[in-house]
């Protein structure tokens, strides 16, 4: 049975044109049997000598213990996993993958709208599921993404996908599942990235601010409307965080301006927010936490926001938000952003390094993700009933020296960890007469 | 009286038309030679002299006689100066009254209107500033109120600006006013007005300088002549006049040096008021003009917003007023100038506060004359009131060191130019006034050269009437009025002072026309009130206690200097990255800078200092082959194919945070490269990241010459909106740029052989020899690397411009050193092994622009497979931080060893650089640059513990707790300071950034940063 699978896969492989990106896994309902592994489950637990069950697209059994009495032709797929790590698909946050190609070509840009509030702009349809750089994040285990705009005060809806499907409607695990905005910022900083001119003080964050506050108090007001007609769409995007049930996700860096969307939150009594950013958040914990705000973390390895700041507040800040009862996810927002997802796990790493316990580093990959998105009951940890999307690695993955994921499952479906990079790596070594990995 | 001051003007305006010789007269001759004596002052007859109870004796524009037993000749107009003090008048060696920010479409501007003159529109050394006669009223009166008299203006536009002039500005004739006509020449590194590309940074309007001056001296030899170059003309005819640089960037005093050196010039340096940082690199001793104007302190109120002003900031904040005074310490001659301060009032406070900063009355005194007089070559005629120089002085109230001081009038050669309306303050008080039978209170508040603020009421009463009141020469109006909005006149009164003011008396017109008598009688009482509280103001004098400035003087800066070289480090993991590989428990014994020995073992002085490294690593220090860190005024010269002519070296910022950050990652050397906006770049600069130490301390002195090419998108403009059709467009024409670089670059090392021209270390030193050939500083690069002198750095990406700069290099008889970034160098590996090429990549970047589509993070791998000498650069702030990380990825990617992949960022990119002779690996003879690690250098759980260079400690992550206590100590120590401020005006937070350059970052405005 087994040697089908690699036929199978063998077959798969062969068939990929070079510079396509993979075939899309296939083999629902598969059986499968992972065993003497070291399951990190995503909750902060870990299995030695694990064995996992999947089935029909879902974990079955995840247990640790004798597999003896286990009989072998139950399954379609044996993975003897000894040595070898076990981890829920890692999540990247805030992720423009799939809404660009090429940083420095305008028209494969589809992440940033025209316009200043358009909570009703949706990243999911505009989302290409063949982007060739997803076929590189996953590679690394990183194998779903929530998909944001980034454009406006308020940039749109974000959805989370796997990075596995013919299309993004085969990607989708949670559409629409929050809105994104772009908090005014009370300093501005002038110049660009490379030639900053000085940081200022926006003279116009007052008048900003209540714009927001003035469009919210309008959306608000909208959704009580008897007759809503016409309809304003925009209102509309906004209901379920006006409700409470979607979550609003607000990029903020300066410990003042996450204070003053905190305030904001509170009075419209959100209930699910995130801040997205959070460079200061550190100096905010008590705030974030009496109001049940969870941090995205935008970059791990960035530079610190202030001159005089400790040199590697960047890389504890993780550590320091969860030690004091934060949530915290991980984007890798940015210059470069989507091709630098695939070093999500080694941002992570080096948190864990700075501070952050492994289990907890692991569980801001999965299991917070999840559950900031709404679809902790079916994703973000290796426990029966959740979706069987994961990865092996032979060693730890938050390491670059020890990364190297043997193979991964979206949704109980292996899926081909082969890129068009490893292909121009197969290709080229072999006109030059190296050996391969 | 409104308008004392115009009144003024018009009655001496014949008194100033006086003695013009050449002139013809309308009318019957005037020719004054009476005597002025001002007796009884207060006089500073220069910085040293000072004499109380002294007269100054002034005829026909100069001082006859200055004492205190002066006999006065007949004919003498005597003014009684008791109470008052006299200046001899300030000169501003830099006045700046006539500044606005050149436009780049201004079509007076020196560098449209030039003709016959240098190609290039910012250098105009031929242009001479005349000024406007007269200069504008108020702008005169206002600089007369400061206490200057003389100043030297240009036109502060352009990178040689040409002549200014030296003049009075109270005196209204150019002839008359003029001291020198063309009195100092001007330079500075802001291409001002221009409208052209080049130079677009700051090591461009260096090297523009530099041709230009070179272009002279051979304009100046070659005959017969192919043009009449005014710019080149003027540069040769220079005169004496003093030369001024001014400095936008304290850091460019090493630019300014450099060129003086150069070509055997001497410079004034005109300050930014931050010269105090770089006062120990100065060298000799050098005339500085330096302004007077500091900065405001910061709204700081909130905690949180306070963390956006530096502690640099801060610290500037509270040592700006101390540049003259470290200045001075430190052997330098300061003039002081009030530069482009608008308000006299602000000046003066400057001046105040330099007095408190340490510098004595007679210091800044003498910035404000003796000195600025000899920098302009005119101490013979003013900045004292020595006899026989010209009458050029002011009266004031008291020193500019007291509160309330205040210029009364001004001379200039004799002649008041400048007057305030007497204010008698004496007069103010309470009055019995007595209208007809009425009496009345007359309060005198407020007397100043505003007006007088007074009030009155009937006797007994607490409502007071609407009163306005004016005094003049003890002459006195006063209208009162009663009502609330449209009040109805009760009298005006018109009278006169008299017994020193105790009384008034007159007459006026009541409600009805009639003429009434009135008198008032000063309340005795209440002069003495006032006079009390003229006594407590407060004594605001007191010196301020000087700062303790830091290298740099920032956040993480030394209190003094690392110097201590020598210790063994024991029982580490030592990884040699030489043959030794890796050794398990290992002993490295440093001495003096350098290593030793290394091995298990080793036998040492048991009084060394013994750094116990048990369960941790040693690494080299890394190298960043391709690092854009510690730039300032711009890393592209972009405006022509070829910058061959630009320096790195001369736009390192020694005091970027960026040093600091990346000792924290283990990095130690850097090579600081050009951008990669043309296909010829700029000369590279190779330095170690000795952190706290100046840019000449920092450049590797035996280090060979670098250059940056590049191909490519960024070279063709591709992703620039607006390329400005600068060739080349295409990779086709990036080839042609290089065969045709090198076709002229041979054939002018062939015609210059027999130009001789030496290389010291570091400066060029250029011969002053005439030279048939005009030099050249585009091609004498090019020259270098066919001469295999120069090796070249080239930035690339696809295959095709991979080989076809091997092949044009080939085909001139030279190879290229590096390829950087490289990212299809697996598909040419071979092809690089057989031309000699090393290559230096990134470690996983790709996706960012069109051209790296094919990137792989398996590139390093294969070419060092295939045997590439390969390196993994940073080209970047934050990732030169964790360079050991990305090396570490080629163990992922591709399946390097652990030693292989650390060679990557340690030996390789060394030898890459030549300098493997001395660093790169841990080996008897080399420099001690190593770096401690906590655990495993390649992974993602490891961090440098300690950074050494040449066996100085530059980093040590056990301080960084201590450090940040430290900061946040002196933030609050000066926060405080500045929140103590009262009544001056605050600046709104603003935060400073660290530049941080990549290979494509094109500036505008270089030198408005």
């Amino acid at each position: 049975m087994k040697s089908l699978i690699h036929i199978v896969l063998l077959t798969f492989i062969s068939g990929c044109l070079l510079g396509q990106t993979p075939t899309p896994g296939s083999g629902s309902n598969q059986r499968i049997l992972i065993r003497y592994a070291t399951a990190h489950i995503g909750n902060g637990e870990v299995l030695d000598n694990a064995y996992l069950e999947v089935q029909n697209g879902e974990f079955s059994r995840v247990a640790n213990g004798n597999t003896s009495r286990i009989n072998e032709s139950d399954y379609d797929m044996i993975i003897d996993a000894e040595g070898k790590h076990i981890f829920p698909g890692f999540v990247v946050m805030d992720s423009r993958l799939g809404l660009t190609e090429i940083d420095q070509v305008n028209a494969t840009h589809d992440f940033n709208e025209t316009g200043d509030l358009l909570p009703n702009v949706r990243s999911l349809p505009a989302f290409n599921a063949e982007s060739k750089i997803i076929a590189t994040v996953r590679t690394n285990g990183v194998l779903m993404g929530q998909i944001a705009p980034k454009g406006g005060t308020i940039s749109g809806s974000s959805s989370l996908v796997h990075f596995d499907g013919w299309n993004w409607q085969d990607a989708t695990v949670r559409a629409d599942e929050g809105v994104y905005m772009n908090w005014p910022q009370r300093y501005r900083q002038t110049g660009w990235w490379a030639e900053p001119g000085p940081v200022k003080t926006n003279k116009k964050y007052q008048a900003s601010l209540l714009a927001v506050h003035a469009y919210f108090e309008e959306a608000k007001a909208y959704q009580a409307l008897t007759s809503k007609h016409p309809e304003n769409l925009r209102f509309e995007a906004l209901a379920d965080i006006i409700a409470g049930t979607a979550r609003l996700y607000i990029r903020a860096n300066w410990a003042r301006d996450i204070l003053d969307a905190v305030q904001f939150v509170r009075k419209y009594e959100l209930k699910k927010v995130t801040i997205v950013g959070g460079a200061e958040a550190h100096l905010v914990t008590t705030e974030l936490r009496e109001n049940n705000i969870s941090v995205v973390i935008d970059r791990v390895h960035k530079l610190p926001i202030h001159p005089d700041a400790p040199i590697d507040e960047p890389y504890w800040l993780a550590g320091k938000l969860v030690s004091e009862g934060v949530l915290v996810a991980f984007a890798t927002n940015g210059d470069m952003e989507a091709m630098l997802s695939r070093n999500l796990p080694f941002q992570a790493g080096t948190a864990v390094h700075y501070g952050l316990p492994y289990e907890e580093a692991i569980r801001c990959l999965t299991q917070t993700p999840a559950k900031l998105v709404g679809v902790e009951e079916r994703y973000g940890t290796l426990e029966p009933g959740k979706s069987a999307t994961f990865f092996i690695s032979e060693g730890d993955p938050l390491d670059m020296i020890t990364n190297r994921v043997t193979q991964a499952f979206i949704a109980g479906k292996e899926i081909d960890l082969t890129n068009h990079q490893t292909e121009l790596y197969h290709k080229f070594s072999e006109k030059h007469g190296q050996k391969t990995q | 009286m409104k308008h004392p001051l115009l009144l003024l003007g018009i009655l001496l305006w014949p008194i100033i038309s006086l003695a013009q010789e050449t002139h013809p007269v309308n009318g019957v001759h005037d020719v004054r030679m009476v005597y002025h004596a001002f007796t009884n002052a207060r006089v500073h007859v220069s910085p040293d002299q000072t004499m109380d109870a002294a007269t100054l004796l002034v005829q026909d524009g100069r001082v006859i006689a200055c004492g205190t037993a002066i006999e006065i000749p007949a004919g003498t107009v005597v003014h009684d100066c008791a109470g008052q003090t006299i200046y001899p008048s300030f000169i501003d060696a830099y006045a700046g009254f006539n500044y606005t920010k050149p436009k780049r479409d201004d079509k007076k501007s020196p560098s449209v209107v030039n003709t016959a003159s240098n190609w290039n529109p910012a250098i105009h050394p031929e242009f001479q500033f005349t000024p406007t006669f007269p200069i504008d009223k108020k702008i005169k009166e206002d600089w007369l109120a400061g206490g200057i008299g003389v100043v030297n203006v240009h036109e502060r536009d352009g990178i040689m600006r040409g002549t200014g002039a030296l003049f009075h500005i109270g005196i209204d004739q150019a002839n008359l006013s003029t001291i020198l006509p063309h009195s100092t020449s001007h330079f500075s590194f802001s291409k001002g007005s221009s409208t052209f590309d080049y130079p677009s940074s700051h090591i461009g309007a260096i090297a523009l300088f530099r041709q230009t001056m070179l272009d002279a001296q051979w304009y100046g030899s070659s005959s017969p002549r192919k043009e009449i170059n005014a710019s080149l003309n003027a540069l040769n005819n220079e005169n004496l006049a003093p030369s001024i640089f001014e400095l936008r960037d304290e850091l460019s005093y090493r630019n300014v040096a450099d060129l003086a050196i150069e070509f055997d010039k001497t410079f004034i340096l005109k300050g930014n008021g931050k010269e105090y940082l770089i006062r120990e690199h100065l060298g000799a001793p050098q005339k500085i003009i330096v302004p007077t104007a500091f900065p405001k302190p910061y709204d700081i109120k909130d905690p949180l917003d306070a963390r956006m002003v530096s502690l640099e900031q801060l610290k500037h904040w509270e040592a700006a007023p101390f540049n003259p005074y470290f200045l001075t310490t430190a052997g330098h001659a300061i003039a002081l100038t009030r530069d482009t301060i608008r308000s006299h009032k602000a000046f003066i406070a400057g001046l105040k506060k330099i007095t408190q900063s340490g510098l004595s009355h007679a210091q800044v005194l003498a910035g404000l004359t003796t000195s600025p007089a000899s920098f302009l070559h005119v101490q013979d005629q003013v900045g004292t009131l020595e006899p026989g120089k010209l009458a050029n002085f002011f009266l004031s109230n008291g020193d500019f060191t007291d509160d309330g001081f205040k210029v009364i009038a001004h001379w200039s050669k004799g002649v008041k130019v400048y007057d305030t309306p007497e204010v008698n303050t004496g007069l103010i008080g309470s009055y019995n006034l007595v209208i007809e039978q009425d009496d009345y209170l007359l309060n005198l508040k407020t007397i100043d050269e505003k007006g007088v603020k007074a009030t009155v009421k009937p006797k007994g009463s607490e409502a007071a009437f609407e009163t306005r009141v004016e005094i003049t020469n003890e002459l006195i109006t006063i209208v009162i009025m009663e009502g609330e909005d449209k009040p109805s006149l009760l009298y005006q009164l018109t009278g006169k002072f008299s017994l020193g003011g105790t009384i008034a008396d007159g007459k006026g017109t009541d409600k009805e026309g009639r003429w009434v008598s009135w008198a008032a009688v000063k309340d005795r009482k209440s002069a003495t009130e006032s006079e009390r509280s003229e006594a407590t103001s407060a004594d605001s004098n007191s010196m301020l206690s000087i700062p303790r400035l830091s290298h740099p003087n920032r956040a993480f800066g030394w209190d003094s200097l690392p110097t201590e070289n020598s210790f063994v480090i024991t029982n580490a993991v030592v990884w040699t990255c030489a043959d030794t590989g890796r050794l398990e428990q290992a002993d490295i014994w440093v001495e003096n800078g350098k290593i030793k020995t290394v091995g298990s073992g080793v036998l040492y002085p048991s009084s060394l200092k013994r750094i116990d490294a048990k369960g941790r690593h040693v690494t080299p220090g890394m190298i960043d082959e391709h690092s854009h860190i510690a730039l300032r005024g711009g890393v592209n010269e972009w405006a022509q194919a070829s910058s061959a002519e630009v320096r790195i070296k001369d736009a390192i910022d020694p005091s970027s945070i960026h040093i600091y950050r990346q000792l924290g990652g283990g990095v130690t050397a850097a090579q600081l490269l050009h951008g990669s906006a043309n296909p010829i770049g700029g000369q590279s600069a190779l330095i170690k990241l000795k952190w706290g130490a100046g840019a000449e301390e920092m450049l590797i002195d035996d280090a060979v010459g670098f250059i940056k090419f590049a191909l490519g998108e960024n070279v063709k403009r591709s992703n620039t909106p607006d390329p400005k059709g600068r060739f080349p467009l295409t990779r086709m024409g990036v080839e042609q740029t290089y065969v045709d670089a090198f076709t002229r670059a041979q054939e002018y090392a062939s015609a210059a052989a027999a130009s001789v021209r030496t290389e010291t270390k570091g400066r060029a030193k250029a011969s002053i020899t005439a030279h048939a050939q005009r030099r050249d500083l585009q091609l004498e690069p090019l020259v270098e690397i066919l001469n295999k002198e120069r090796f070249i750095t080239c930035h690339s990406y696809v295959q095709s411009e991979i080989l076809m700069l091997m092949q044009v290099a080939d085909s001139f008889g030279f190879k290229v050193n590096t390829y950087t970034h490289i990212l299809e160098g697996y598909k040419v590996a071979p092809q690089m092994v057989e031309h000699g090429v090393g290559g230096s990549t990134f470690s996983d970047w790709w996706a960012y622009k069109y051209e790296v589509s094919d990137a792989i993070p398996y590139n390093a791998a294969i070419m060092t497979k295939a045997g590439v000498t390969t390196a993994i650069n940073s080209d970047d702030a934050e990732m030169g931080r964790r360079l050991n990380q990305e090396a570490a990825k080629s163990i992922k990617y591709g399946g390097m060893s652990e030693e292989q992949a650390l060679n990557m960022v340690t030996i390789n990119p060394a030898r890459l650089l030549h300098l493997d002779h001395r660093m790169g690996s841990i080996e008897a003879g080399k420099d001690a640059d190593l770096v401690i690690w906590s655990g495993h250098p390649l992974s993602v759980y490891s961090h440098p513990d300690q950074t050494y260079i040449e066996g100085i400690k530059y980093f040590d992550a056990n301080d960084q707790q201590r450090m940040q206590t430290a900061i946040a100590v002196e933030r609050t120590r000066i926060i405080e300071k500045m929140l103590q401020v009262k009544g001056q005006k605050k600046q709104a937070i603003q935060a400073k950034e660290d530049k941080q350059y990549h290979c494509d970052t094109i500036i505008e405005n270089y030198d408005q940063e």
